[in-house]
Order: structure tokens, then C-alpha cells, then sequence
């Protein structure tokens, strides 16, 4: 039997804050002041106008001993060496990825298969990423203009199979040792340091090994991991527009 | 956004399952959020949020002629604009196909005089009438555009005030009119018969209604079904895919029970329901102070926006009760307040959630309770439906929410 639809005034709004009494620190909007006095020198995110220093992005103030900073709340991302990101192909042509590049060499073939660059090997790769693939992949090198470089050559890393994919904000996700988390609750959660998290049911070891190239599409997830995934996701967006 | 095949794969046994990604059943609904009345130079205004799909509609009035043909008719035209905002899709002329397939659905479905009466808003015949213009603005594209649009606009034409004429005048081929000086002085428009938009997608073998985005991908077909009451107002197949007559029937039987149930959320949510009784210190019948609910006829549906009781209690003897009254008003004089004078003492209590003046007026136990956490059992997730999967707060998930906090940050 359905449920009786709800429809919610936003007067009625209920706060789910869970930092209800905390005290939050000042938010500085592009172009106000931050001090007049000129002993401090400007950082990233001001700038100065009529001796006043002023910020120039929406944010928070950081200061360390004379240098004063303004660390935006909201940023696109930006890459760094070493990070884990998931996302989404784009275009195989050059192996584009939103604004990032996969190199036809920086991905490891099931069963370990060595790799010639050729013709045919850019026509076996499709084969194996199509657009609209999602993948999880390692920066490997950061170029001028802020475009990734990335790779797969990791096992870890490669294709994702079945599961939801959340969008946060980039800068709700902190750098840390490990991203890939198998949940004692049944599921693994991927936490890309662009954005984007991966919910999933629980990685198998034995199938780890292809990286994620062969895909077993047949395969029903049953109820309860459903379940399991379904309140992950419903955590991580509640989580993010707290 | 393309999907994978492994994601449409998910998503497809999930509507097997009847158990969908983001928890809800194949007939459930996202939350959904309705504000009225905020655009404050626009004669009514709506916005809906539904989980990540925002609407804005405005209704602007106009006085204009009538088609030569319908001197009776007072004319409603929509108008869609697509915010770039709303999707990278719309930037440019992106969302120019979607905006007219919006509004020319909207038009269709408003077009029947059994669904809205064009003849009311007809001033002087033939020469004088109002015109409707409804601007919809689409701020996010979350999925299921066409039900948030058409409860968006609902609602707004539910909140336009239309000005009272006062005088016509006639002066050969020229007519004036003067609408009154009172801002209070208008009349609602009849929007109860107002068609619902929905939109059943059909996924797999089966039929589901508010798709997300994700959801959409997947889906092969759907019909956009316009209801009014218990009928049809007009029909629309969208998408690439054709469906089978017997499918067809079902997505139409499934689109019709649906839009009721919306119509339904829509307009409980629109009106308030607030106690109204009345009763004094000489009356013996004492049910309106102790138990509100046991009058007859004691709960009205009121289309105002407070909830009040005025309590006028004796200062001597202390607490004596002269007079209880409970209604519903638009603009509290005192919206929660004590207000003393040698005599008398004057409770004030306004609230604005469903029959929540029903307390003893004393204590300020009707106040509205926005900061607090209404519903303390339960925290409400953006995309999930009423109990779908609600994350019930027992110590443990805390524990575990509390664990996984440290893994986000």
C-alpha cells in the first residue's frame, strides 16, 4: 500500500544542524573589509584597495603570523598529486575526463596483459571504457593550467560497477591515508577527493584483481544491501547540506 | 549526464525490487517543500522544492481586451524560463525545447472551462478583462519537471489576489476601470479544480512516478498525465520509447491515483486546519477550553496563515476565565503575547502548524517551534521519502553517523 504524500510548508522547516549551540567562525563575503591596518600582508583570496585589505572570495580568515588569507567555503576543485578522484569519461578520444586526461598508459589491463601503443591498442580500449564510464582513478601528475593527469595502474582503482553515485561539495572531503572504506555495515564507500562519493556494495576480494573491466551486469544485489547502500547515501547528502 | 550500463543496471533491479536507490517505493514521492506568497510585487508566488528540483512561479495580472471570439473569457498564458543554473544543459538556448514543451502542456491542461473558469476573470464584456500571466522559472533540475511545475503553479494561483473592480467607466468606446485602494480588498481565484501534472516513467516492466535524474536515463517512455479531479485534462507521451496499450492503460490508471493523492497533499498543505469555538465565563458548555477537538463542527480549514487563541483571564479572583477564543487569521494583532490591564489579562497565542491552537492558551505551548527539531524521532533527509528509509535516531546510528562524520571530514 503507498504512503500518503507529504507536502511540507517551509515555515514548518525542521534544522537537522547537528551543531546546534556551536559557535560558528566569521564568514567574510568578496569585498569586505578585513583590517585597515597595514602591518599584514596580503594572502591568497584578498586584495587591496585604498590601503584596506578586502577579500576577494567568499570564506573564512586564516592567518598566520602577518600573512592573512581568506580559504574560500565553496571552490572548485583542485587537484593534487596523490588524490583519489572519481569520475566520470566523458569523451574517449584522448581519454578525457571532465577536465582531466587518463593516458592510454597509465591503465593496467586485466590479467596484467602487457600493452604496445598502437592503433589497435586505442580501438581495444574502448572495449573496455566507454563514455559515460565511471571510474576511480589516482592524480598522478598536476599540469600549469590545473588539468590532472591521472592513472589506474593501482588495482584498487579502475572501473565501478554497481551502486549511487553522491555529489558534495570537494571541499567536505579531507585528505586522508585511505578513500576506499569497506563499511562493517555491508557496503564500501569510495571518497573522491573531487566530489563525488561512490556507495557500493562490499568490494569482493576475489574479483578486485580486473580492476573492475569485467563487469558481471547480471548479478541482482539483494534487498538488504540495497537497504544498507540506500541510508549511506541518504548520511552522505544529509551530511553535506547540513 | 550519461549513466554506465553497471548504474542503469542498478537502478533497473531496484524498481524490480520496489525498492529504488534512494529508498523509496515504486509510488513514493520525494520530500517536497512549498512557500507561498514571497515574491512580494507579484500577485501570488510559489516556490516547490522538490528534493533537488526547484521551481519559482509568479502570477502577474494584467487588464486587457478579450478575444473578439470569447468576450466572456478572461485570458492565462505561461510562460517557462530555464535558469542556466538549473542545469548545464539550459545555458544558451538549451532549455528553450523543454521550456515550451512545459508551458504548452500547462496551456493544454488549463484549456478546459471545467478545469478553470476563464469566464471569472472576464471584467466588462467583450471590452474589458484580466489577463494571467504565469512565469515559471526553473531554478534546479532534479527530475520530474512537469509534477513540480504544475503544483508550483497550483499553489501559486491559489495564493493571487485578483483587486476588486470598483468602478467601470463608460465613455463612448473608452472604458475605464478603478480596481480599490485596499490592499486587503481581492478575491482568490477558483483553482480547486486545477489540474495536477504526473508523470509515470516507465522502467523495466513496471511503471514508477517522480523520477530523479538517474532514474529518467533509464527509462524508456513515459506519459505525462494532466488530472483534474477524476479526469483526464490532456495526455502526454514523452521520450523515445512506445508503449503497449496494456502498459499505456496501467500508466494512465497508475498517473490518475497518484494525482489525486498530490491534489490531496497539496491542498492540506495550503489550508490550515485551526480549531474555532468560542466561549465565555456565563456559558456552562466549558469543551471549547478543555477539549477543542469534542466541538461539533469545531475545526475549520482555514486559508488564512495563523492559528490563534485570545485568552482574556480575571486578575481577581486570579485566573478565572472570562472568555477562550480560538480562529484562524491572516495578520495576528499580537503573535505571542501577555498583554495586562487593571482587570483583565490577555493571552495571545498564534501558531502555524495544524489544529495547534488547541492548548489552554496560558502557556506559549502553540508557539511555532522553527528552530527546534519538530518531530524529535526521526531526522528528515533531503530525497527521502515520509518513512521511506527514515533514519530513525537511536543511540547506535548516532554512534555510527557520529563515525562517519570523521571518515567525510
Amino acid at each position: 500500500m503507498s504512503k500518503k504524500i507529504h507536502i511540507r510548508l517551509a515555515s514548518q522547516r525542521v534544522n537537522t544542524s547537528v551543531a546546534v549551540n556551536q559557535r560558528y567562525p566569521k564568514i567574510f563575503t568578496p569585498g569586505q573589509e578585513i583590517t585597515s591596518h597595514n602591518e599584514f600582508m596580503r594572502g591568497h583570496g584578498t586584495y587591496e584597495e585604498d590601503t584596506v585589505l578586502k577579500a576577494s572570495v567568499a570564506g573564512v580568515r586564516e592567518q598566520v603570523n602577518n600573512l592573512i588569507s581568506v580559504r574560500p567555503l565553496k571552490s572548485r576543485y583542485n587537484g593534487d598529486i596523490g588524490d583519489v578522484v572519481v569520475g566520470r569519461i566523458t569523451e574517449v578520444q584522448q581519454k578525457k575526463m571532465e577536465n582531466s586526461v587518463l593516458l592510454l598508459s597509465s591503465v593496467n589491463l586485466p590479467g596484467g596483459e602487457l600493452r604496445r601503443r598502437s592503433v589497435e591498442d586505442e580501438h581495444m580500449m574502448r572495449q573496455f571504457l566507454q563514455e559515460g564510464d565511471l571510474i576511480s582513478a589516482e592524480v598522478q601528475s598536476v599540469y600549469s593550467d590545473g588539468s590532472l593527469s591521472l592513472h589506474t595502474r593501482s588495482l584498487r582503482y579502475g572501473k565501478l560497477s554497481q551502486g549511487v553515485l553522491v555529489t558534495v561539495f570537494p571541499s567536505l572531503i579531507k585528505r586522508s591515508k585511505t578513500h576506499f572504506h569497506n563499511l562493517p555495515v555491508g557496503a564500501s564507500i569510495i571518497l573522491g577527493n573531487n566530489g563525488l562519493i561512490w556507495i557500493c556494495p562490499t568490494i569482493n576480494k576475489v574479483e578486485e584483481g580486473v580492476g573492475g573491466f569485467v563487469q558481471n551486469l547480471e548479478e541482482v544485489i539483494p534487498r538488504q544491501e540495497r537497504e544498507t547502500i540506500g541510508r549511506i547515501t541518504k548520511l552522505c547528502i544529509s551530511f553535506s547540506t547540513e | 549526464m550519461a549513466l554506465c550500463e553497471a548504474e542503469k543496471t542498478f537502478v533497473l533491479h531496484g524498481v524490480e525490487e520496489n525498492f529504488r536507490i534512494d529508498g523509496r517505493e515504486r509510488e513514493d514521492y520525494r520530500p517536497m517543500e512549498l512557500e507561498t506568497d514571497i515574491v512580494s510585487h507579484a500577485f501570488g508566488s510559489a516556490r516547490l522544492r522538490l528534493a533537488n528540483t526547484d521551481v519559482l512561479v509568479a502570477v502577474k495580472i494584467e487588464v486587457d481586451t478579450p478575444f473578439p471570439e470569447r468576450p466572456f473569457e478572461g485570458k492565462l498564458e505561461f510562460f517557462v524560463d530555464c535558469s542556466a543554473n538549473a542545469t548545464p544543459d539550459f545555458e544558451g538556448r538549451g532549455g528553450e525545447g523543454v521550456a515550451i514543451e512545459i508551458s504548452n502542456t500547462l496551456s493544454a491542461a488549463y484549456s478546459s472551462p471545467n478545469v478553470f473558469d476563464l469566464k471569472k476573470l472576464c471584467i466588462l464584456k467583450g471590452k474589458k478583462c484580466w489577463k494571467v500571466y504565469v512565469d515559471i522559472l526553473l531554478l534546479e533540475c532534479g527530475g520530474n519537471l512537469f509534477d513540480a511545475v504544475s503544483l508550483a503553479v497550483k499553489a501559486a494561483l491559489w495564493n493571487t489576489q485578483v483587486p476588486l473592480v470598483k468602478q467601470i467607466d463608460i465613455d463612448g468606446n473608452n472604458v475605464e476601470i478603478k480596481v480599490s485602494e485596499e490592499l486587503y480588498d481581492c478575491r482568490k481565484l477558483d483553482v480547486e479544480k486545477a489540474p495536477i501534472l504526473v508523470t509515470v516513467c516507465k522502467i523495466g516492466e513496471h511503471c514508477i512516478v517522480d523520477p530523479n535524474v538517474a532514474e529518467e536515463q533509464c527509462s524508456v517512455g513515459s506519459v505525462v498525465v494532466a488530472v483534474s479531479e477524476d479526469k483526464f485534462s490532456t495526455i502526454l507521451q514523452t521520450g523515445t520509447g512506445s508503449l503497449h496499450m496494456s502498459t499505456l492503460v496501467d500508466c494512465l490508471q497508475l498517473g490518475i491515483k497518484v494525482a489525486q493523492r498530490l491534489d490531496a497533499a497539496l491542498w492540506d498543505t495550503l489550508t490550515l486546519e485551526c480549531y474555532t469555538c468560542s466561549t465565555t465565563e456565563d456559558e456552562s458548555d466549558t469543551t471549547c477550553l478543555d477539549n477543542p477537538s469534542g466541538v461539533v463542527g469545531g475545526v475549520t480549514d482555514c486559508d488564512k496563515k495563523y492559528c490563534i487563541i485570545v485568552r482574556v483571564d480575571y486578575k481577581d479572583p486570579r485566573g478565572k476565565l472570562a472568555s477562550i477564543l480560538r480562529s484562524c487569521v491572516d495578520k495576528p494583532t499580537y503573535t505571542n503575547d501577555v498583554i495586562e490591564d487593571e482587570t483583565h489579562r490577555v493571552y495571545y497565542r498564534s501558531c502555524r502548524t495544524a489544529k495547534c491552537n488547541g492548548g489552554s492558551g496560558r502557556s506559549d505551548s502553540t508557539s511555532d517551534d522553527n528552530g527546534s527539531l519538530g518531530d524529535k524521532s526521526t531526522i528528515y533527509c533531503p530525497g527521502i521519502g515520509d518513512g521511506a528509509v527514515a533514519v530513525t535516531v537511536s543511540f547506535s546510528i548516532l554512534l555510527f553517523a557520529y563515525a562517519f562524520v570523521r571518515y567525510v571530514r
